[in-house]
């Protein structure tokens, strides 16, 4: 199973970034926390327009099946999120990825509904 | 002459000067009032009547034909406004995000983005006496007020339009600025409406048009409106009033029966009209 988490920093111990189209770096990783692997976003954060929905395709193209961010993605990335069957949970408070994680694998996150 | 109100602040007074104006002009000829704040246009409720011509405006965005498309991505990457994405297998096209280039539709390889039309909202006028009221208003839960704005556009009278603006300084603002001769700015004598003078006038400059200053329910001076203004055309003043309030509350023209209004129309008029 592929997990995606929205991170500030390339690294586990980073805090998770709350923002979907326009986090710093999403986080790969599988539900045993292996890797984890990291993919860049500066080419989408950079543009003006349209970033949830990018991002979204990018989540698409890794094959994510589960996304783990903050705030939750807007009407248009989440339209394209559900065509793909990836399930979104959002945590609250300031935390790291590897705290995400935990979160995730205990149950403990909110599934994301608009 | 294309005469434009506008404002960088909400609620100074850009619809009440407008519809005074346009009513105190066409006591003496032919005049266009065109409301082009699309969003949320009011100035016909100020001359009641039925609209007597309907104009609906719709934009061009590309519908996906699934039977054609190849799966190749060339749509997605170069829609510079992510209106469009490609999945494995399908795309989806965000419609209200479209910007109308034609890139995807024109570069697809396989035809598989035919573009076709969507209704954004209407233009409709009226007339009363020597005043036609035209309206542009776009529908509910539309994003992009411009293609509304320039359809509206389309119905200036070249002897003499008054323009109702959209408010602030973005691109449906500055659609209309670009097309007019002279601009009016509204504000008010408060820091607020300093801030949004500021940056609508310096809009204006870089447009090359140099705006005239009204400044509604003027008070005691305001320094730094005061300075400000200095470095203007020499400003008009409508002092507070509350019967122009009153009316304007009640969906009337305030000018005939308020002399100070009326005394800086006619002070309007002569500035630009005498040009």
């Amino acid at each position: 199973m592929i997990l995606a988490f929205t991170v500030t920093a390339n690294d586990s111990n980073a805090s998770m970034d709350p923002r979907f189209g326009r986090a710093k770096s999403i986080l790969i990783t599988d539900e045993n926390f292996n890797g984890p692997i990291y993919l860049s976003t500066d080419e989408i954060t950079a543009g003006a327009h349209g970033a949830g929905p990018r991002m979204a395709q990018l989540i698409a193209e890794h094959k994510v099946e589960v996304l783990i961010t903050g705030n939750g993605p807007g009407g248009n990335a989440s339209a394209l999120l559900s065509r793909m069957g990836t399930k979104v949970f959002t945590y609250s408070g300031e935390i790291t990825a590897q705290e995400a994680f935990t979160q995730w694998k205990k149950g403990e996150l909110t599934p994301f509904t608009l | 002459m294309q005469i434009t109100i506008a404002s960088g602040k909400g609620g100074a007074g850009k619809t009440m000067l407008a519809t005074n104006l346009a009513h105190f002009l066409s006591q003496s000829g032919q005049v266009t009032l065109l409301d082009c704040d699309v969003e949320e246009p009011n100035c016909a409720l100020f001359f009641p009547g039925v609209y007597t011509s309907l104009e609906t405006v719709s934009v061009y965005y590309p519908k996906w034909d699934s039977d054609r498309c190849t799966d190749c991505g060339v749509c997605s990457g170069m829609c510079r406004f992510n209106a469009l994405i490609a999945l494995a297998g399908e795309v989806i096209v965000f419609d209200k995000m479209c910007h109308g280039c034609y890139a995807c539709s024109e570069l697809c390889p396989q035809g598989a983005l035919p573009m076709v039309p969507r209704g954004i909202g209407v233009v409709q006028s009226r007339k009363t006496g020597n005043l036609v009221v035209t309206e542009g208003r776009i529908n509910v839960g539309e994003e992009q007020a411009v293609p509304m704005v320039k359809a509206a556009l389309r119905h200036r009278d070249p002897s003499c339009t008054i323009i109702d603006g959209p408010p602030g300084t973005a691109c449906s603002a500055q659609e209309v600025l670009a097309h007019s001769e002279r601009i009016i700015l509204v504000t008010e004598p408060t820091p607020y409406g300093l801030h949004d003078l500021a940056l609508i006038t310096e809009l204006c400059l870089k447009l090359g048009k140099e705006p005239l200053v009204v400044v509604n329910r003027s008070r005691e001076p305001f320094g730094p409106m005061t300075a400000f203004l200095k470095e203007t055309e020499t400003p008009l003043f409508i002092p507070e009033n509350k019967d122009i309030a009153h009316y304007y509350s009640s969906g009337e023209v305030a000018w005939p029966h308020v002399p100070v209004l009326r005394d800086v129309l006619e002070q309007l008029r002569e500035r630009i009209c005498h040009e």
